[in-house]
């Protein structure tokens, strides 16, 4: 499969779901004919469905819903106080909704990559009925149930604490002055790289690779940085984590990831009763971009492992 | 059923592969127990007692690198004497203590909602975290079917089941096959015999046999200057591995070993028309190379003949061949060698989906993962497993090669509170192509013979198919992103622990 591409973000969406609040997300579906469930991915945060690049060659198997979040990618703008976890939760559930409900049967599985793992969460939450009825599978990729800990991006030092200062402050200035922001976000520019490489990445990424996920952050407007950035901050989702017990959960995590490092994965892990764990040697905090042959075959299985609907309900959909 | 308890890890079998596992775990601090079906370790070494049982790899190479024996007596030692060497091993490192003798596994499933095996064995009921079987491929005798073989009036013996109160002297004996087992028996039987009858299906590759007595002083010298026994090693291990591997891996320069074979066969037999009859029609090294200097002259002898007639039935105190000819028999020998691709053993394991593994591998071939793990069998740890085979090196070297392996994935699940590991299956699938791309062309695949290297797919799913050195390093470090995982919920990172 071909590299993804940094100059060639933009997608003509196959769907425009209207959410709650009339926001308009952008939806793709791939591989419409397929039987089976329909892989639902959830994009992180600065991304866009465009991360989910390698995944789209699931589509030769299964159909595929890749949705874009409020105010990323192609999605529309929400209101600024509608930027939180369990906003964009409302969001996936209004995507279910729409491409996914006239198909129960056949049921759905939730994909969401770090503030997209959060997002399904959030679901649970709200919904925890769907688990085990609609949503039959679940794999979180290089997230986290709570932002509870003090880290420093795998830093020590003082240079831990300069990078952390630096981090502070401009997410801050997104939120306050986002024009300004902006302006000193420099985005393309080799420093800009180089902080999206080191924070994204782990084992000798290559350049095409860092340079299109540069692409995708600085696609993402300053403000809409900086005002996600205050709802994952505060991020608590761990209550939720049983429910996920109900249907089979992956859970990935990049051996390298200094945006939540392996010890976040871990602990989802052993939240969620029967969850099963993939660590990625060598990847960092976007497996499925890095090493996409080991994600997809992960996620193949887990689709696999979907135990099978009971007759019944197959039969009751064939009388009906 | 009596209840005996749980442990971290049972560990299926005393002979190389446990006692070696035994060490290696009792080093790590990991509480386990070895389950023994005989009344006496040493595993095949304790099985096998037929006359002239002796290892074909040279004994320097052919035990413990933790453990070099410089009491050798032979540079290929006889089986008492390697079963003495596995019995100081397993009492200098308290493995005797730890064994469980009579105690035969009848059944190993695994527990999902637990997390852990359930076993039934002969003695009672145990559970165990993790599961090391080392129950051996050369363990099950393959008994071939002959009509009117329950009617058959003389005795029956398979190789592996020797009677050694049994007496061939003055007897009619009769054996079947030319392998590994057989060509070690028949000299040992013919000057007793009244006459011996040697059915052969198949001629094999017999070549000269180098083995010698190891005098006092060498013994004296290994003794009091072990690095120089360590070397000896080396030097065997590396000439197996450099002179006999390529070779056998890539059907190349085999002319040089079947030379050496043929004039063997030329010196030992003078009689050409016999001499036709032992020239084996495929490649050597196809099947096992066996060397011997004894086997070929017992064959020429007078009270020996050598039938190559099929046999078509059992009748009564008679073997009666293809062509109709009936041989009166006092004793039949069954050197019919071991049950290897169709090892019965799998069929008591049952894997996290309810299937056991012989069943898995029915539907394919046998396989796994570093010819270690398996899909589906969460925690279960096979010694000389799938494709972990040699035909020019010691097995020994390979079972502990795969020891740290084992170990460093009990210590990660021990570290990391991980409950079950489990091979991701598409690591397996390119695992075992990646070893039937490399068998291609290599000599047990091509050299057109049917051995127990080849499962019924004519896959090879016993042999590794390089340097061994190579699976070594392969399985020096616990590669736990080839795993999932799943989490024992009570040990979540302190730093994040949850709820």
């Amino acid at each position: 499969m071909s590299w993804p591409d940094a100059r060639n973000l933009r997608w003509t969406p196959t769907l425009r779901v209207p959410s709650d609040d009339g926001t308009e997300i952008a939806v793709e579906i791939l591989g419409d004919g397929h039987p089976g469930p329909t892989l639902v991915f959830t994009h992180g945060w600065t991304f866009s469905s465009r991360s989910w690049h390698y995944q789209r060659m699931l589509a030769e198997r299964y159909r595929l819903v890749l949705m874009d979040h409020r105010d990323h990618g192609e999605s529309g703008r929400g209101p600024r106080e509608n930027r939180t976890v369990d906003q964009v939760g409302r969001d996936l559930y209004a995507v279910l909704q729409a491409t996914c409900a006239d198909r129960a049967d056949d049921g759905a599985v939730l994909i969401g990559h770090s503030m997209g793992g959060m997002t399904i969460l959030a679901l649970a939450a709200e919904h925890p009925e769907l688990f085990g009825s609609l949503v039959r599978a679940v794999a979180m990729v290089g997230t986290s149930a709570a932002r509870d800990y003090d880290d420093a991006f795998g830093l020590r030092g003082p240079l831990a604490k300069a990078f952390t200062k630096n981090w502070t402050t401009e997410l801050a200035l997104m939120v306050s002055d986002p024009a300004r922001a902006e302006h000193r976000r420099r985005s393309g520019s080799r420093v800009s790289v180089a902080v999206s490489r080191f924070l994204n990445f782990g084992v000798k990424p290559d350049r095409r690779l860092t340079t299109f996920t540069e692409a995708m952050s600085a696609a993402t407007p300053a403000e809409v940085v900086g005002d996600f950035w205050l709802t994952l901050d505060a991020h608590d989702k761990r209550a939720a984590l049983a429910t996920l017990g109900n249907v089979p959960t992956l859970v990935i995590g990049g051996e390298r990831d200094r945006l939540l490092p392996p010890a976040h994965s871990r602990a989802i892990a052993a939240a969620v009763p029967g969850a099963r764990l993939l660590e990625v040697r060598g990847a960092g905090h976007v497996p499925m971009l890095e090493q996409p042959e080991v994600v997809n075959a992960a996620l193949r299985e887990l689709v696999e492992s979907i135990p099978a609907r009971t007759t019944s309900v197959r039969k009751q959909r064939v009388r009906s | 059923m009596t209840d005996l308890g749980h442990h971290e890890v049972v560990v299926i079998g005393a002979g190389f592969g446990g006692i070696g596992a035994s060490v290696r775990l009792a080093e790590a601090g990991i509480d386990h127990v070895i389950l023994e079906k005989a009344d006496e370790l040493g595993g095949t070494w304790w099985a096998n007692k037929y006359p002239g049982c002796r290892c074909d790899v040279p004994s320097h190479l052919y035990s413990f690198s933790f453990a070099l024996n410089p009491d050798w007596s032979n540079t290929y030692s006889l089986q008492p004497e390697i079963h003495r060497y596995l019995r100081k091993v397993a009492e200098d490192h308290g493995v005797v203590n730890r064994v469980r003798f009579n105690t035969e596994v009848t059944a190993a499933r695994w527990d999902d909602a637990a997390k852990r095996w359930l076993l039934d064995t002969t003695a009672g009921t145990m559970s165990a975290d993790a599961l090391i079987s080392a129950h051996g491929f050369l363990s099950e005798p393959a008994v071939p079917h002959f009509t009117g073989i329950e009617s058959f009036t003389g005795q029956v013996m398979h190789s592996a089941e020797w009677d050694p109160s049994y007496d061939v002297k003055g007897k009619r004996v009769g054996i079947i096959g030319t392998g590994a087992s057989a060509v070690q028996i028949v000299p040992r039987i013919q000057p007793e015999a009244k006459q011996l009858y040697v059915f052969q299906r198949t001629a094999a590759w017999i070549l000269p046999h180098r083995g010698r007595p190891i005098r006092a002083w060498e013994r004296a010298v290994y003794r009091r200057v072990p690095a120089l026994q360590r070397l000896v090693r080396q030097l065997v291990y590396y000439r197996n591995e450099f002179l006999i591997l390529p070779a056998l891996l890539q059907s190349k320069r085999l002319d040089i070993i079947r030379k050496m074979a043929l004039d063997h066969l030329e010196a030992q037999v003078p009689d050409p028309e016999l001499r036709a009859k032992l020239t084996p029609t495929f490649a050597p090294g196809c099947k096992r190379l066996t060397p011997t200097n004894d086997y070929l002259p017992a064959i020429a002898a007078a009270n020996t003949e050598l039938v190559t007639d099929g046999i078509s039935e059992l009748r009564g105190d008679e073997i009666v061949t293809a062509d109709g000819v009936a041989r009166k028999l006092d004793v039949l020998i069954l050197a019919t060698g071991f049950r290897v691709t169709d090892n019965t053993f799998p069929a008591r394991i049952t894997g996290r989906h309810g299937q056991t593994l012989r069943e898995v591998w029915d539907t394919g071939s046998m396989g796994g993962y570093n010819g270690t793990t398996f899909a589906g069998f969460p925690n279960l740890f096979m010694l000389a497993g799938p494709n972990t085979g040699i035909g020019h090196t010691s097995l020994v070297y390979m079972i502990e090669a795969q020891l740290p392996y084992i170990v460093g994935a009990l210590r990660h699940m021990k570290e990391h509170g991980v409950a079950a590991l489990d091979v991701r299956p598409d690591v397996q699938a390119a695992y075992n192509e990646m070893i039937q791309r490399k068998l291609r062309l290599s000599v047990w695949n091509t050299g057109g013979c049917s051995s127990w290297y080849l499962d019924k797919l004519g896959r090879n799913s016993t042999i590794w198919p390089d340097y061994t050195f190579k699976f070594a390093n392969r399985l020096k470090r616990f590669d736990v992103e080839c795993y999932y995982q799943e989490l024992a919920p009570s040990v979540a990172p302190a730093e994040l622990v949850y709820g």
